[in-house]
């Protein structure tokens, strides 16, 4: 066994024993109200098999693994522990002009949640959610990185970056719609999933809710405000609210 | 006998005259309509005055409504109701182009007459300079985001020191021409609105024109000054005070010659090379969509005059070449072989293939 097989098998085993002893202290835990960005599922619930095969299945997956974030994120496959959501999260930060995310980033698309399973069928996806409309200017810039992109950087893995950016674009052009939400699952089977809207849906029950609260809010605020004696206008109340970021 | 052969040819046409009457649309017009990015007008206006000088075709009627908005009038259909060229600065995307195949448009003959690029200049007895997008926008944009408050606040930057402290105590000041000036415009998209993408405040902007107002409005304090239409920019540049950041395109730096300097923007200088080798971002090619189904001759709805002489005109040497015509206007000719590529697709209509 060479040292560095060894070093990712003893990661490997390290990780798996960590979160086989987590899990029972979690469920301890009282429920906390999360707004989880990122997920991590590290379970290891399938047999172990013997050292040696363990050893050889485990420097498959992570292999694996990394190759999948490597697409995502550049850089990345140089790891030699097995890439958690958080090393990804912290990683996205530093991504390179021409990777998937920041060229997701012109287009409008912002990384919403990493979600890994490290097992013996490990998984990895990425939700990118949308940001912001894109200007006119924005569209040229993009299609300018497309190009630089293209020249760039070849490849099934590249092309199919830009099929996907592409794909992001021509829904916004042709206009009524919105690629609201893109999944890319890049292992085991990659797979893109595209969450298609409409531009003008109706607000949902909730921020309905949530609208007619803050409108309640505003009124109770203006009522209670003092009237000045000597008739001058009295000073503005201070409003609540909430602007409209996405449909 | 012969009266019923009449009547008989008289039922078979009667379906096609109905046909060609739809494809004209409700009347016929004299002059060409071009719809297209608000930055291209120039070079649509210069073309068409040459035209009219040499071959007295009229001016055409403008609506340069945005690039993605004008594409879509563009595909709209055939006949005079719709317009008959699209000047862009990008190429037709797929997806538009596929709405112009469901509405008829097939054959639409694709241009490129070159690039244009956005030059930031100082005058040559002054500092030398060397900018990023997001140090411009910081100085020069009304609003900015104030890291203590994080919200937008007026921009209170008096000297590019504020800015950033590797860059010289000197007062910030800039000189360009008004909005919807096709430089201005440029500048606008490329240089003021790059420069705040990597804002997160502006980032969460939902909204494409509320987010473009606040990366684009410059500053009223006088940090701005605006020279009128008509009047150079150069001049105004040159008798600015020290230190004033003219916005200028390529070519009204290539004109002012030695009196000028370029800033360096994101380490990259405008020089013909660096523009022409796509190293200098600040560049987009003029391209031009010309349907070929209005041209005089092809067809029932080809009766608008003066689109062949357009194309002809639009790539001629003396148009697009190094020092012609549109050069004024800050155009980069294309490499010697692409243009007489360009050429030739004008002359054989070369339908556009994305």
């Amino acid at each position: 066994m060479s040292g560095r097989s060894c070093a990712r098998a003893a990661a490997a085993l390290l990780i798996a024993s960590m979160s086989m002893a987590a899990l029972p202290a979690a469920a301890q835990q009282p429920q906390q109200a999360q707004t989880p960005p990122l997920r991590s599922s590290p379970m290891v619930q399938t047999p172990l098999p013997e050292p040696s095969m363990f050893e050889e299945h485990a420097d498959t997956v992570f292999s694996a693994v990394r190759g999948a974030i490597r697409w995502v994120f550049g850089g990345l496959g140089s790891l030699v522990t097995p890439p958690m959501a958080l090393d990804v999260a912290r990683r996205a930060r530093q991504a390179e002009p021409y990777d998937f995310s920041t060229m997701m980033g012109v287009a409008g698309y912002k990384l919403k949640e990493v979600e890994s399973t490290v097992s013996l069928i490990p998984n990895v996806g990425f939700t990118f959610a949308i940001e912001r409309e894109l200007s006119d200017a924005d569209r040229e810039w993009l299609a300018i990185q497309l190009d630089r992109h293209q020249k760039r950087r070849s490849g099934i893995f590249a092309s199919a970056e830009r099929a996907i950016i592409q794909a992001l674009l021509d829904a916004q052009e042709l206009g009524g719609y919105q690629v609201e939400k893109l999944v890319v699952d890049a292992f085991p089977w990659p797979q893109v999933k595209f969450y298609i809207t409409p531009t003008d849906t109706p607000l949902s029950d909730e921020t309905g809710r949530l609208m007619r609260a803050i409108d309640r809010v505003n009124e109770t605020v203006k009522a209670s405000q003092p009237k000045p004696n000597d008739g001058s206008t009295p000073a503005a109340a201070p409003r609540v609210g909430v602007q409209r970021t996405s449909p | 006998m012969l009266c019923r052969l009449i009547m008989a040819a008289l039922v078979l046409a009667l379906p096609h005259m109905a046909e060609a009457q739809t494809l004209r649309g409700p009347a016929q017009r004299e002059n060409i309509v071009v719809v297209g990015s608000a930055s291209m007008a120039g070079f649509v206006e210069t073309i068409f005055k040459q035209l009219e000088l040499t071959r007295r075709i009229r001016a055409p009627e403008l609506k340069m409504t945005g690039s993605l908005r004008s594409a879509a009038t563009f595909c709209e259909g055939i006949g005079p109701a719709f317009p008959d060229i699209l000047a862009l600065s990008r190429r037709m995307p797929k997806a538009l182009f596929e709405s112009c195949l469901d509405h008829g448009v097939f054959d639409v003959i694709e241009i490129k007459i070159g690039l244009s690029a956005v030059a930031l200049v100082t005058r040559k007895a002054d500092m030398r300079l060397a900018l990023t997008p997001n140090q411009i926008y910081r100085a020069l944009a009304a609003d900015v985001p104030d890291e203590k408050t994080e919200e937008l606040s007026p921009n209170m930057a008096k000297s590019w020191k504020d800015i950033s402290r590797d860059l010289d105590d000197v007062p910030i000041r800039f000189v360009g021409s008004a909005q919807g000036t096709s430089v201005r415009d440029f500048f606008d998209d490329m240089v003021m609105q790059g420069g705040c993408r990597s804002e997160p405040l502006v980032r969460g902007i939902f909204q494409a024109s509320l987010r473009v107002e606040k990366c684009t409005k410059p500053r009223s304090d006088g940090v701005f000054t605006e020279v009128p239409e008509g009047q150079s920019r150069v001049a105004a540049l040159m008798a600015s005070p020290p230190g004033t950041v003219g916005i200028l395109s390529y070519g009204e730096l290539v004109a002012g010659g030695n009196d000028l300097v370029a800033v360096a923007l994101n380490g990259v200088l405008p020089t013909y090379q660096s523009i022409a080798n796509d190293e200098y971002d600040y560049t987009r090619p003029v391209l031009f969509y010309v349907k070929r189904a209005h041209m005089v001759g092809e067809g029932a709805a080809g009766t608008i005059k003066g689109l062949r002489e357009f194309l002809q005109d639009a790539t001629s040497e003396q148009t697009v070449g190094p020092g012609g015509l549109l050069g004024e206007l800050g155009l980069v000719s294309l490499p010697a072989a692409l243009r007489v590529e360009q050429r030739r697709n004008a002359q054989v209509l070369r339908r556009y293939e994305p």
